[in-house]
């Protein structure tokens, strides 16, 4: 009856008629070959990734992040904070804060005490004597996946001043988020600065002003800041600044 | 500690063994998407040399075209409950929570199950003009979300408390991470929807069929 409304060609004329008896075999072959070559990928998923987890080895130095992470007993950690929290970050169009809008330049940062992932403690004291460069990270942020792998770069091929500490704050641990575990990547990275694991509450990010990730705070000989910047700063502008502060260090 | 890291262990593998199944059909639809292309691509050029000038396949390549026409819609059936299915393992078991860009990409591919499902049943060819114009705005949010993927910082340039889409949960072959698995997903319910044709009519469905890109057909609309 509802054909009948249908003017002109009938676009569901074909619907009525079927052919169920004679479908041709090209069809079933095609249906039958696409059922096992997902049934070969399936197997072949489920196989592979069991033998990846068997072989998991990675040469990694010894006292470094990678390593505390290789030997990981805690993704989080309380942290001490003894001292003043640095200032506000500036409201700032660019990823690298000039000092001069900076109110926390000249300031000196709280000491955090606090421990790695293996459970050794890890100390960030701004009064020992050392020029050293605090680098705040989140794991599931997709600016500090990239920023990482170009710092450990940039240090592999010995950039990195002698008289300036790199120290990294593993912060914002989120169980539920991507890339977790972040052991698991800072061993994955090969990265060779001492991590430290903020607690629960990010209570080292707090004291430092942390307004992103990834967040970097330089600090010179003295323990007073030199310079904040926060966002995927490009690793040539990274590496002037670093390179910069080491260089004022020797001069002094 | 045992205990939950052989936990852990035992859901990563899963997880694992899940995504790279996935990324591995992935990489078979991206084969017949080209072996499309390549189809395409010939029964243009032979059709430039019959005397109708329009596309069209050689006779040897008839049956496997009606074959793959019979099955399309099925098989395109297939993939949206594939395509589904995976997006709900990894947000429900793996638990990754789908970002903003993931839901719109929901919001096209979960209806595709019950519309060519309902489709395949009927044999209804004709829903290609309501599964096709769909998919082609899934392939565009899933083109975007893959870029803003692989350059967050075209984007923004630091992370502040919220997760961003440019979050990469999996990431296969150097190349295939879930929007990219999505927008294939998308391409080959396109291609097959198009490529579907009816036993009793294959005369009828041809010289349209034979371009098997979607860019192509909408033109042709």
């Amino acid at each position: 009856m509802n054909e009948q409304k249908h003017e002109g060609a009938d676009p569901y004329s074909n619907l009525t008629n079927r052919t169920t008896g004679n479908r041709p075999k090209t069809g079933l072959i095609i249906v039958g070959a696409t059922v096992a070559v997902v049934l070969v990928l399936g197997a072949v998923a489920f196989f592979v990734t069991r033998s990846e987890n068997n072989a998991d080895t990675a040469a990694i130095s010894n006292d470094t992040g990678a390593q505390a992470a290789q030997n990981a007993e805690q993704e989080q950690a309380s942290v001490t904070v003894i001292g003043e929290p640095l200032a506000a970050y500036p409201q700032t169009s660019s990823m690298v804060a000039p000092p001069a809008e900076d109110p926390a330049v000249g300031q000196t940062p709280p000491v955090l005490e606090g421990s790695s992932f293996d459970g050794s403690p890890v100390k960030i004291d701004p009064a020992d004597g050392r020029a050293k460069v605090v680098i705040f990270v989140a794991h599931w942020c997709p600016h500090c996946q990239a920023e990482v792998p170009l710092i450990q770069k940039w240090i592999d091929e010995g950039n990195k001043p002698e008289n300036v500490d790199f120290y990294a704050v593993s912060t914002s641990v989120k169980r539920d988020q991507a890339n977790y575990p972040p052991s698991k990547w800072v061993v994955k990275e090969g990265f060779t600065p001492k991590v430290m694991l903020d607690d629960p509450a990010g209570s080292a990010a707090v004291a430092y002003g942390l307004p992103g990730f990834p967040y970097f705070v330089m600090m010179d000989s003295a323990g007073k800041v030199t310079q904040r910047a926060s966002g995927e700063v490009p690793i040539d502008q990274f590496g002037t600044l670093v390179t910069a502060l080491g260089s004022q260090q020797a001069a002094s | 500690m045992g205990l939950s890291a052989a936990g852990t262990l035992s859901t990563a593998m899963d997880v694992d063994t899940v995504t790279l199944f996935l990324a591995m059909l992935a990489v078979l639809g991206i084969g017949f998407l080209l072996v499309c292309l390549v189809f395409s691509v010939v029964a243009v050029i032979h059709g430039s040399r019959t005397a109708t000038k329009r596309p069209a396949l050689p006779e040897s390549l008839l049956p496997l075209r009606t074959g793959i026409g019979q099955v399309a819609l099925p098989l395109a059936f297939c993939v949206a409950l594939t395509c589904t299915l995976g997006s709900l393992y990894l947000s429900e078991v793996a638990k990754f929570p789908p970002c903003e860009l993931c839901w719109f990409q929901r919001i096209v591919m979960y209806p595709q199950v019950i519309i060519l499902g309902i489709a395949a049943l009927r044999r209804d060819v004709l829903v290609k003009w309501y599964s096709v114009p769909l998919v082609i705005i899934g392939i565009g949010i899933s083109i975007y979300h893959y870029l803003v993927e692989r350059f967050p910082s075209t984007v923004t340039f630091s992370c502040t408390g919220d997760v961003p889409c440019s979050t990469v949960w999996v990431w296969k072959f150097h190349f295939l991470s879930i929007p990219a698995m999505a927008g294939i997903g998308f391409a080959l319910i396109a291609v097959l929807a198009l490529l579907a044709c009816n036993v009793e009519q294959p005369a009828q469905n041809q010289p349209a069929l034979d371009s098997t890109e979607p860019k192509s057909e909408n033109e042709d609309a």
